[in-house]
C-alpha cells in the first residue's frame, strides 16, 4: 500500500472522533457560535482531505515518493530511532522517581553506547560531566527545578559549605 | 515618543552591558546551531526558552532574536564546507558555496556569505524601524474580521508555498488549529479534548510541541542514518572577497536585501523561500548562467543576503500586527505572551522597550556576527569536527530539560516524546511540520476573530466580504486556494519556508 494511502486512513480515523466530539461539545448558533464550532468544521474537513488524498492516491497513482510503505525505511537503520523513542519513555517514566541526575547519566551513557557506540570510558566520562554541568547550570543557576534524588540534595549541601 | 526619541531610547535598552552580553550570546548561540546539522533555531530557541523566565523580557526577546538571524549567518559555514545545510535557509547556498569551497575558494566564499549578510540584515533592519511604526499605527483600524481574514491568508500562503502536496498541507493546518484549540474555552468554559489530563486544561504547549517536532525527530531521522561528512578546512585562507568578487557579488547583494525583506514580511514567507527565489532570480538574469552550481559567487551572495534580510522582514507582522509570518516568529510569539506581553498593534505604545530595544540589538547583534564569522572562522571548523554521536544526546538533553523546566511536568515530557515520534512519521509520509505548527499558534486567535466576527455581523458571514481590508485578504486566500487550477500560476509555485 503507498504511504499517502496509509496516512490518509489515519487523519480518517483520527478526523471522524474529533468531528463527533466537537459536535457533541455544541455547534452553537452562528450568531454566538459554540466550543466545538471551528473544531467540528476541521475535523469535517480533515476526513474530506483524507477521502481526497486517499482517492487521488488510488486512481492517478500519486501518492509520496515512495510505492510501498516499507520503502520508507529501506537503506536506514531505523531500529536506532526505535530505541532512542523507547530510552526517552523509560526515561520519562522514571526520572521523576529516581532523580535527575542518576536517570539522565544512565540515559546518556545508553545514548552513547547503543545507538553508534563509543568507548566505555568516553561514554561514561561525558555522560556524567554533561549531567552535572546540565544540573549546575539549569537547576542551581537558573532554578529549574529538575526532579531531586539523594545525589541532588548531596551537591545542595556541597554548595552550602562552600559558598 | 517622536522617531529619533524612539531610536535612542532604543539604543539606551540595547546598550546596556546586560543586554550587550545577552545579544552577544543569542547571536553566539545562533551562529553554533547554524553551524552544527541537526538543530535548527525553532528547537534551539524553544530550548532555551524556560531559561529566559528569569530576566527581563526585553533582554529576552533581544536573546532569542539573535539566535535566529545568527543561526542564518553560521548556517552558510557548514553549507560552504561540508555540503551540509546547518539550516534549511542554507540549503541553496550548497550548491555553489560548496564547489567553490572545491576550487580552493572557500575563504571568498565564507567571506561574500558573511559581509553579505551583513550588509542585506542592516538593510532590513533599516526597513523594519521604517515600516513598523506606520503599520502599527494602520493595524489600529483592524478589528476582528480583518484580523481573521489575515490569519486565514497567513495559512493559505503557507499551504500555497508546501513543497509537496497541497493537499497535505492543508491537512496540516487542519490538524493545527484542532491541536491550537484543545484546552478549556475561554468563552463557555467546556473542556475541549482534554480528556481529563490536567496539563490539557491550558492546551497543548508549544515548547513540547516544537521540541518534538523540531527537535527529537530530527534526531531520530538523523540517528538511522549514517552521515559521511567531508571538511574543507585546510584550504580557507583570504577571507577578504577580491574586487573582481564584490563587482560581481554587489548586484545580488542588493536584489537578496530588498527581496528578501519583501518576502519575509509576507505571512507563510521567509528566509528560506527567499534564498530560493533570490538564487532563480540570479540565475536567469546571469550572463553566465551556466556558471550557476559550478562555483559562482553570485550563487552565494544572493541567497545568503536574501536570508538574512528575511529575518528583519519577518518582524514587522509579528510586532504591529501580533501575527507570526513563520514558525520562528510562531515561538517568538509563544514566548512574547509567556512573559505577559501582547504583540500587536499596540506594542510599539506599551512596550517600547522591547520593540525597540530589540531594533536597535538587531544593528549591534549583527556587528557581532561578523565579528563572529569571519576573524574565529577556525573555532567555527573545529566544531563542525564534532562527531554527532557524541552531539545527538546533548541535544536530547537540552531538549527534555527544556521542556520540564517550563512547568515541572513530566507529562509535557511525554508530550514532546510523542510529538518527536509524529514528526519523525511526518517527515517519513512527506507531511510538512511548518503549516500545523503555524496554525496552533494562530488557532485560537484565528477561533476569537470568528466568533467575535459572527457575534458583531448577527451570524452573517457578509462582514468578512463588506469590509475592504477583509475583502481583499479573503479575495487573495481564495485565489491562492485555487490557483492549482490555473496551470500557469501552479507553474511559479515556489516551496515553503521550514524555518
Amino acid at each position: 500500500m503507498r504511504p499517502d494511502s496509509v496516512s490518509s486512513i489515519f487523519w480518517l480515523i483520527f478526523g471522524i472522533p474529533v468531528a463527533f466530539i466537537s459536535y457533541k461539545l455544541g455547534l452553537g448558533e452562528l450568531t454566538r457560535p459554540g466550543p466545538g464550532f471551528l473544531t467540528f468544521w476541521c475535523g469535517v474537513i480533515l476526513c474530506g482531505l483524507s477521502v481526497v488524498v486517499f482517492v487521488r492516491g488510488r486512481i492517478t497513482g500519486v501518492g509520496g515518493t515512495a510505492k510501498g510503505i516499507s520503502q520508507l525505511w529501506i537503506g536506514v537503520k531505523w531500529s536506532k530511532a526505535l530505541i532512542t523513542v523507547l530510552v526517552l519513555v523509560a526515561y520519562a517514566l522514571t526520572f521523576g522517581r529516581v532523580g535527575f541526575l542518576a536517570s539522565t547519566v544512565v540515559l546518556l551513557i545508553v545514548l552513547f553506547r547503543a545507538i553508534d557506540p563509543m568507548r566505555w570510558w568516553v561514554a561514561i566520562v561525558v555522560g556524567v560531566l554533561a549531567s552535572l554541568i546540565s544540573f549546575v547550570v539549569f537547576d542551581m543557576g537558573f532554578q529549574a527545578q529538575l526532579p531531586h534524588a539523594y545525589p541532588e540534595t548531596l551537591l545542595f549541601k556541597l554548595k552550602k559549605i562552600l559558598f | 515618543m517622536d522617531y529619533f526619541s524612539q531610536i535612542a531610547y532604543g539604543f539606551s535598552i540595547a546598550l546596556t552591558p546586560v543586554n550587550l552580553g545577552y545579544c552577544f550570546i543569542g547571536v553566539f548561540i545562533g551562529t553554533l546551531i547554524g553551524v552544527l546539522p541537526g538543530i535548527g533555531p525553532v528547537g534551539t530557541m524553544s530550548i532555551l526558552l524556560p531559561t529566559t523566565f528569569h530576566i527581563p523580557p526585553a533582554s529576552a526577546i533581544i536573546m532569542l532574536a539573535g539566535i535566529y538571524y545568527g543561526a542564518m549567518y553560521g548556517g552558510s559555514t557548514t553549507s560552504i564546507l561540508v555540503n551540509m545545510p546547518g539550516e534549511a535557509a542554507s540549503v541553496v547556498t550548497c550548491l555553489d558555496g560548496y564547489q567553490m569551497a572545491r576550487q580552493g575558494r572557500a575563504g571568498p566564499a565564507l567571506g561574500i556569505a558573511a559581509f553579505g549578510s551583513f550588509i542585506a540584515g542592516t538593510m532590513s533592519i533599516i526597513g523594519l524601524m521604517l515600516l513598523a511604526p506606520p503599520l502599527s499605527k494602520a493595524a489600529l483600524a483592524f478589528g476582528p474580521p480583518e484580523y481573521f481574514s489575515l490569519m486565514v491568508v497567513g495559512m493559505t500562503l503557507v499551504i500555497y508555498l508546501a513543497s509537496k502536496s497541497i493537499a497535505k498541507a492543508l491537512m496540516m493546518v487542519v490538524l493545527g488549529l484542532i491541536l491550537g484549540n484543545v484546552g478549556i474555552d475561554a468563552t463557555s468554559g467546556a473542556h475541549r479534548f482534554t480528556f481529563g489530563i490536567l496539563e490539557l486544561h491550558d492546551g497543548i504547549g508549544l515548547i513540547p510541541m516544537v521540541m518534538g517536532l523540531f527537535g527529537i525527530s530530527e534526531v531520530l531521522i538523523n540517528v538511522e542514518q549514517s552521515l559521511k561528512r567531508e571538511i574543507f578546512t585546510k584550504k580557507v585562507k583570504g577571507l577578504l572577497p577580491t574586487k573582481q568578487d564584490w563587482k560581481d557579488s554587489k548586484g545580488p547583494i542588493a536584489r537578496g536585501s530588498i527581496l528578501g525583506f519583501l518576502l519575509g514580511i509576507l505571512p507563510g514567507g521567509g528566509a528560506f523561500i527567499s534564498s530560493f527565489v533570490s538564487y532563480a532570480i540570479e540565475k536567469k538574469i546571469s550572463k553566465h548562467p551556466e556558471k550557476f552550481g559550478k562555483g559562482a559567487i553570485e550563487g552565494v551572495a544572493g541567497p545568503e543576503s536574501a536570508n538574512n534580510s528575511a529575518t528583519g522582514g519577518a518582524f514587522i507582522p509579528l510586532l504591529t500586527l501580533g501575527i507570526p509570518s513563520n514558525v520562528v516568529m510562531a515561538v517568538l510569539l509563544g514566548a512574547l505572551l509567556i512573559y505577559g506581553v501582547e504583540p500587536g498593534p499596540m506594542m510599539m505604545k506599551d512596550h517600547p522597550d522591547i520593540v525597540w530595544g530589540l531594533i536597535i540589538s538587531m544593528y549591534i547583534g549583527n556587528g557581532m556576527l561578523i565579528l563572529l564569522n569571519l576573524p574565529l572562522i577556525g573555532i567555527w571548523i573545529q566544531i563542525l569536527r564534532i562527531p554527532y554521536r557524541l552531539l545527538f544526546p546533548l541535544i536530547i538533553l537540552c531538549c527534555l530539560i527544556g521542556v520540564y523546566s517550563v512547568n515541572s511536568s513530566e507529562t509535557e515530557v511525554f508530550i514532546m516524546i510523542i510529538f518527536g515520534g509524529v514528526g519523525y512519521l511526518m517527515k517519513k509520509f512527506e507531511y510538512e511540520a511548518a503549516p500545523m505548527v503555524l496554525a496552533f499558534v494562530l488557532g485560537p486567535m484565528l477561533e476569537n476573530a470568528l466568533r467575535q466576527s459572527l457575534v458583531i455581523s448577527n451570524g452573517s458571514f457578509a462582514i468578512f466580504f463588506t469590509r475592504p481590508i477583509s475583502l481583499v485578504g479573503l479575495s487573495l486566500a481564495i485565489l491562492l486556494v485555487i490557483s492549482p487550477l490555473i496551470p500557469w500560476l501552479s507553474k511559479r509555485r515556489p516551496p515553503i519556508a521550514e524555518d
